[in-house]
């Protein structure tokens, strides 16, 4: 734990240093290069021009999770993958986040009942931030799922005590 | 007068400072959730096999060496070759740079010639496969073992315990019981 990292308590000043660090950490989203099936196409589709992930600092792929903040799990986890993706979630530095892309990685999706070799959700393996629904999901849905994670670093805590109300320096997308 | 070199001194300073003022306010804020995880070498998710350091092949070392010859004539050869016409025309060293370029060309040729005759621009290098000729003239002190000059070895006793020292004497006949365990009926 840092060393000031939720220690002080709200005041003027450290809700300004949270709002600040909150921006640089919410514009500078690096994904990791990784996609596990059909969704991986759609983030693609995403990264590329025409609807260009990276307005959202959010387009440098990283081919290594030490440089990365984001797993995108695009696409189906079976349990043989469930181990590799456990294993890169933890190599990645704190503060890191995942976003469940398409219905498998949400809840197992088509295979949900029948898929005996598939993690009915890749949150059996790793903390989830938010879901993407879709199957698979139209990249404007994923471009969705990366503001919603966005608003979520926005009013998170980082010098503050965690569990003090949120949302005084929220501020909704606008609609 | 050496004030001037303050520039130095404070583009050194601001720029250290820069790297530690940057680190201490991440050391700050940053959270720090250590796993073993991330000690391990990346190898894509997989179990990280061997290390993460990983040794090169020798004979880049000569590859390399002998690139030197190369890349010091071509960094120094084309700043020469610029100024080379211009100093003719002057007409005072003119001469003299051409020779000294052709001097130092000619160092150079005479390193990538050693090398040449020596076999390192060879990417095999197959030393073992060259027959090994012993020099006709002994050398002092060197005795071959085993020595032909010498008598041959004295074998004392009979030649079977010499057999049965090699090879166990197996138990002969239907009869003989082994040492260990019950006879069988």
């Amino acid at each position: 734990m840092g060393l000031l990292e939720h220690r002080l308590d709200e005041n003027v000043l450290t809700t300004r240093i949270d709002w600040l660090i909150n921006w640089a950490r919410l514009s500078s989203i690096w994904p990791m290069t990784f996609g596990l099936a059909c969704c991986a196409i759609e983030m693609m589709a995403v990264g590329a021009a025409h609807h260009d992930m990276d307005r959202f600092g959010a387009g440098a792929f990283r081919a290594t999770p030490r440089q990365a903040d984001l797993m995108i799990v695009a696409g189906t986890v079976n349990f043989k993958m469930a181990e590799r993706v456990k294993r890169l979630y933890e190599q990645m530095p704190s503060p890191k986040y995942v976003i469940a892309m398409g219905a498998c990685a949400t809840g197992g999706g088509p295979y949900y009942k029948y898929g005996y070799n598939v993690v009915k959700g890749v949150d059996r393996v790793v903390p989830v931030d938010v879901y993407v629904a879709g199957c698979p999901p139209r990249p404007e849905a994923l471009l969705e799922g990366l503001m919603k994670l966005q608003d979520k670093i926005r009013r998170s805590a980082v010098l503050r005590k965690p569990g003090l109300p949120e949302g005084a320096l929220f501020v909704p997308a606008p609609s | 007068m050496y004030f001037d070199y303050a520039n130095v001194l404070v583009f050194l300073a601001v720029g250290i400072g820069f790297v530690f003022f940057n680190m201490a306010l991440g050391a700050l804020v940053r959270p720090s959730l250590p796993t073993p995880e991330q000690k391990t070498p990346y190898e894509c998710g997989e179990d990280p096999i061997g290390d993460a350091w990983v040794n090169f092949d020798i004979r880049y070392y000569t590859v390399a060496l002998v690139y030197i010859v190369f890349g010091v004539e071509i960094a120094f050869l084309f700043p020469w070759a610029v100024v080379l016409k211009s100093a003719f025309a002057d007409g005072r060293i003119g001469g003299m740079a051409f020779v000294e370029g052709v001097l130092f060309v000619g160092v150079l040729f005479l390193g990538l010639a050693y090398v040449w005759a020596k076999g390192d621009l060879d990417w095999v290098k197959s030393y073992s496969a060259k027959a090994y000729r012993p020099s006709p003239t002994p050398t002092p002190g060197f005795r071959a073992f085993p020595d032909p000059a010498a008598a041959p070895p004295v074998v004392t006793g009979p030649p079977a315990a010499v057999e049965s020292s090699t090879r166990p004497a197996a138990p002969v006949g239907a009869g003989a019981a082994p040492s260990h365990g019950t006879p069988r009926s």
